[in-house]
Order: C-alpha cells, then structure tokens, then sequence
C-alpha cells in the first residue's frame, strides 16, 4: 500500500466569537472546511501560515492541520479536527417540557 | 450566605469596567491575541475549539436562587440557553462573544458573583463540602472559613506569580465529600483532645498526569493561625517550586522530591518566622463577622421523621421511593434533609442545565430550601433544607421539570469533563461515553443492586473528571487519531472509603468496547462480593485487580 502523503489546511479562531475558520486561497476566512485551501507540503503550509498570522486581529492562534483531500471533500486526520469541522457531537440543550 | 461589603463590591465592578476596555482595545486590533490571552483567562475566558468558554466562580459552590436566576437569564442571553456545572464546583458557558463578555461580568457583578480566579497561576476558588453546615457528622460548619480564604486570596500580591495552579478545598467531616485529599492544600476541621476548634492540614496532592494523595502536614492547627499557615506553605511552594518545566510545577511535585518531613520542616520554619514577626492572626470578631453570614435559617422546631421517611423509601411508586432512597440526605435539624438535584438525566451531559430549569430550581429553592442552593464537585445541585413531610411535593416539581433522575451515588450518576466536544486540551470525548453509561445501565433496580458506586471520566490526562479517583475511572487517550479509553479501578475522593488512586486494569478499549467492558467489570463484581452489603470498592479492594483483569482479558 502506497505511503499516504498528508495534506494542510489553516484554521484558527475567529477573535469576534472563537468559532472556527479555515484559510481560503484568496487569503480571506470562511467557516467551512471545503471551502479551504489545501496546500501539498508543510512548507507550503508554513508561508500560508505566515501571512495567517498577520491577520491577528481577526483570527487567534493559525495553525496548520492535516488533512487527506478527495476531490471537493477534505477529510481532517484526526478527531480533533474532525469535531472542531462538524461541532459537538452531543445534543448541546435539552429541551423544555411542555407546557 | 455571605454579603459582599463595599470593598467586595467594589473589586468586582471595577475588574468588570477594566476588562471592558481590554475587550475593546483587542476587538479594535490595539492588543493581539499573545498580549490578550492572560488578560481573558484571568477573567474566566478560554478558547475551546469552538468558541470561547466562560467560568463563573462559585465559591465553595453555595448559591442564592436570585444568583441562580441571573445564571440562567445570561444563558439566555448572551449564550445558548444552559449552562455546565463542573468539578470544580463552577459553571461554564460555552458559546460567549467576545464583545458580550464585559457585560456578562456586569451581570454577575450586579448579583456578588464574578470569574476571577478560575483560571491562572493564582489560588482558584476555594471548594468545599456540599452539606456544609447542615451534615450530621461534621465539626463545624467550613464555609466560613473557605469565605475567609476566599478573600485572602482573592488578588494577594504575594501570590499572584505561583509557578502553578493552586486548589485548596475544606471540608468539615472525617467523611470527606469534596476530595479535600487531591487539593494542593486541603483543610480539615477538627477538635483537640481538648476540644479547641482548629484544623488538620494536607498538602501535595491533586490528579492530572502526576496523581498524588494529599500528605499531613499539621494535625492540629489552632484556629487563630489558619491564614498564617497557609501562607507559610505558599511561600515554600513559591521559593522552591519549579518554574522550568510546567508539568512539575504543581506543589505535589515540590512535596515528593523534598519528601514530607522536609517540606514540613521547611512550611514550620516558616511560621515560627512568620509569628515572630507578628504573623497575620485571624481575629476572632472576623471569624464571627464571616460566621455570622452561615447562621442556620429560621427553621421550623419539627419532630424527627426518621420513619417518614422510611416509608417514603418503601414507597408504592418506586420512582419517589428510589428517589428518597438515593437523593435524600440527612440533615442535622430533626425534621429536615437534604435533596440531590441529580444533573444525570439520560441523553444530556452531566452537569448541564437548561436556563429554564435554572430558573424552576431558583423557584424551588424559594419555596423549598430558604432560597439557597450548593453545586456540588459531583456536577449535580442540592437543595440543603427541605422540610421531610414536603419531599414529595418536591419530588413531583422536580418530576415535572425533567430533574428527577434518582440515581445520586450510584452508577449513573456520573461525572465527566466536557471532554473533545469542546475541549481544546482533550484527547477524546467524555460526554458521549457518558450518556452511553447513564443509558445502558438506567434500569434502577439494577443501579440499586450495584449500590454506591461512582464512574469519572476525563477526556485526557489533566484529569479535570477525575477519573483516578472513581470506583471506575475512564481516561480517553487518542491512539494515531482515534479515541480509546484507558479504564482504571479502585479509586476513591476519600468519601465513604479512605482515599486512593485507581490503577490501569490493562490495555486501552476503543470507543464500542468500554461500555462493554464496563459492564463486564460490574458483571464481575456482582459474582464476586461477599454480600449484598459489600460495595464495590471494598470488594475491589478485598479480592484485587486480578479477577476484574481475567474477566476483561482472558486468562492468557
């Protein structure tokens, strides 16, 4: 089995609110992981990174995550990342009786 | 319960009016995340991996019902709807702006409460133990003294730059309800053989990736010098407690490389320095000052209900019977008891609660319990002074408000950390094993059967479930990016057996296999106790790991 070669995206936090947001290729931010843009190398990753970390204001802590990018799905490699992507993967309020 | 005086009052508006600007100026771009961060967290604020999370202190756990009413309207609000008590007897909100948090520290200013001290290298929000005041087998009641500790710690210069955390619990019984044992410092009241009120101190312990049980330092320390020892014991921990590495920073470090007697030797050179200087001595009209504040309500003159309540157990609906069995508690005052509010409704995380419900608790405790209420370590609530003769009226409000879970101390009442749903420190996910628990062993006859019995569950090593203290312990460790779970036994937090860490049965269940695996070692200890009396901790203790390990692994 050929050696699986892991891919980068860049995420952080949005400074407003702490949601999650991903790097787009036209630089800017969105909130959906398909939306990203997926870089083949570390080092790639990096400069991205760089010019990520310029935008503070904006957005705290960039990182670069693994990803594995089938066609237009990108798949994060851990569970982390994954429920970071999709949010809690519990029933956040319970409902109120009825009245 | 305690008042806040105008200085109290004052360093809660005024940390509210200068976080404000600090907010601005980071929404503005002037200050960036680096300079930010310690400046949030020492206002309570985290960021989770979706959104920023928020920490209310509860000091010592004890609320009003008019504090819980402003709880539950800022979840409405300002965040999704509920809240999350924890194992620190504190409350997160999960979903805050940045923007609205200025004004959601206005808000808890506005009822006494704020989130200083629950985050930081700082002494946090002093625990203690949830029947405080009201428990038959206590010396004294300890709220007044972790009030006392409360505000002597609160901003005290000397300790703003600990080379860690720092946890300190009290607790007023031998039976030790809120794991004062794993604290960095724990403080007990007892007697002297000649009945001077004082304490017993411990120090060193805690869980996380270094777990320690709490060593004595003192056993006997007159009242007077409280302040004074504990002092002595910060300033041997800030002079000698490593700063290089953050993972052995915490005093349980500092206490096993010295070793006890030279720590103590250390902390008691100290004070005799510290008294010769004129050691901070705790005047008695402040302690009567504070203990005024902790006065029984007005109770009513009742007679005992000991068979009222015996026959609440034996109930025809098996539900109020269960219900009065588990969550009803005793109480010092004949006639009364307290009420386990059980946040273990199945098919919702442990510890959360609607602002709805939040709002129906604060009427409860109005009506039932002189409108206060205690969250409790175990991440449920409690109603402290409920009349015997109205537990069932009580009971059918609860029923009505979906809080009526009867499983306090037994297998579903557990506790978890939010675990990798939200935390950004995690390795796997808690809550959903958690629900799975709570689920597939409902059936309360069954939990009956099993008796007292408690399951903790973390999401990773910093141990914020405590899962090295649970009769089962369940710690998620993430194996090239799936989740499993190391299952422990034979813990105890020191209440109703003497307290002891858990140790790793074998290797790690994935996520299908540690409910199983769980039952199997329930299974396992319903064939192998001696009676129906045996717990399963002195069953454990009693026949080891071995039998639970051969059910789990096989003989090979």
């Amino acid at each position: 089995m050929a050696k699986f070669t892991p891919q980068f995206v860049v995420t952080g936090n949005l400074t407003d609110d702490g949601s999650v947001t991903y790097l787009k290729l036209d630089r800017g931010w969105t909130p959906r992981l398909d939306e990203a843009a997926v870089v083949e190398s570390e080092g790639v990753g990096q400069e991205l990174l760089q010019a990520a970390r310029a935008e503070e204001r904006q957005v705290c802590d960039p990182y670069l995550m693994k990803v594995r990018a089938l066609g237009a799905v990108i798949e994060p490699l851990s569970a982390r990342e994954r429920i970071r992507a999709e949010g809690p993967t519990t029933r956040l309020r319970r409902p109120d009786p009825t009245l | 319960m305690y008042q806040y005086d105008s200085h109290d009052q004052r360093i809660v508006d005024e940390r509210a009016r200068q976080f404000r600007g600090q907010v601005e100026r980071r929404l503005e771009g002037s200050v960036l995340e680096n300079e930010f961060k310690p400046l949030r967290l020492q206002n309570g604020l985290y960021m989770q991996l979706h959104a920023y999370m928020m920490r209310v202190a509860i000091p010592y756990g004890l609320l009003s019902s008019g504090q819980l009413r402003k709880l539950a309207d800022i979840a409405r609000r300002y965040d999704r709807g509920y809240g999350h008590f924890t194992t620190r007897q504190n409350l997160q909100y999960n979903w805050p702006a940045l923007e609205d948090v200025p004004k959601i520290l206005e808000e808890l200013a506005s009822v006494q409460m704020h989130a200083i001290q629950t985050s930081g290298n700082c002494i946090r929000n002093t625990t203690s133990d949830h029947f405080a005041g009201i428990a038959p087998d206590e010396v004294a009641d300890p709220r007044p003294y972790a009030e006392i500790i409360r505000q002597w710690s609160t901003f005290h210069p000397e300790f703003a730059y600990l080379p860690r955390k720092f946890k300190i619990a009290v607790g007023g019984s031998e039976d030790d309800r809120a794991a004062v044992y794993f604290h960095d410092i724990g403080v007990f009241l007892v007697r002297s053989e000649r009945g001077e009120l004082g304490f017993r101190i411990v120090a060193g312990g805690g869980l996380g990736r270094t777990p320690l049980v709490a060593q004595v330092v003192r056993d006997f320390l007159p009242e007077p010098e409280l302040l004074a020892y504990l002092e002595s014991i910060m300033r041997v921990y800030n002079r000698f407690g490593r700063r290089d590495n953050k993972y052995k920073a915490r005093i349980k470090i500092l206490v096993e490389a010295l070793g006890i007697e030279e720590f103590r030797r250390l902390v008691e050179e100290e004070w005799h320095k510290e008294r010769e200087q004129g050691a901070l001595l705790l005047p008695a009209e402040e302690v009567a000052r504070v203990a005024a504040c902790f006065e029984p309500p007005p109770y009513r003159q009742l007679p005992p209900a000991g068979a009222q309540l015996e026959a609440f157990r034996l109930d025809r609906d098996r539900g109020f019977g269960h219900w009065v069995k588990n969550n009803v508690h005793p109480h010092k005052r004949p006639g009364y008891a307290a009420v386990t509010i059980a946040l273990k409704e199945k098919g919702t995380p442990p510890g959360d609660v609607s602002d709805y419900q939040m709002e129906r608790v604060a009427d409860l405790a109005d009506e039932f319990s002189f409108g206060e209420l205690r969250a409790t370590h175990l991440q449920n609530l409690v109603l402290a002074d409920v009349e015997v003769s109205r537990l069932r009226e009580l009971y059918e409000k609860l029923s009505a408000l979906g809080l009526d879970a009867a499983n306090a101390g037994k297998v579903t009442d557990l506790i978890a950390c939010p675990g990798l749903d939200f935390c950004n420190l995690a390795n796997a996910r808690s809550i959903p094993v958690a629900l799975d628990i709570m689920e597939r062993f409902e059936d309360l006859d069954y939990q009956s059967d099993l008796g007292e019995l408690s399951i903790k569950i973390s999401g990773c090593i910093n141990a914020c479930g405590h899962h090295h203290i649970g009769h089962l312990g369940v710690l998620g460790i993430d194996k090239q990016g799936v989740e499993h779970y190391q299952l422990m036994l034979g813990g105890s937090s020191g209440q109703g057996a003497s307290p002891s860490l858990g140790k790793i049965i074998g290797p790690a269940f994935d996520r299908d296999a540690i409910v199983p695996a769980i039952e199997t070692v329930l299974q396992t200890y319903l064939a192998l106790r001696s009676s129906e009396d045996e717990r399963f901790i002195d069953c454990y203790r009693r026949v080891s790991a071995q039998p639970f390990k051969e059910a789990l692994y096989g003989t090979h």
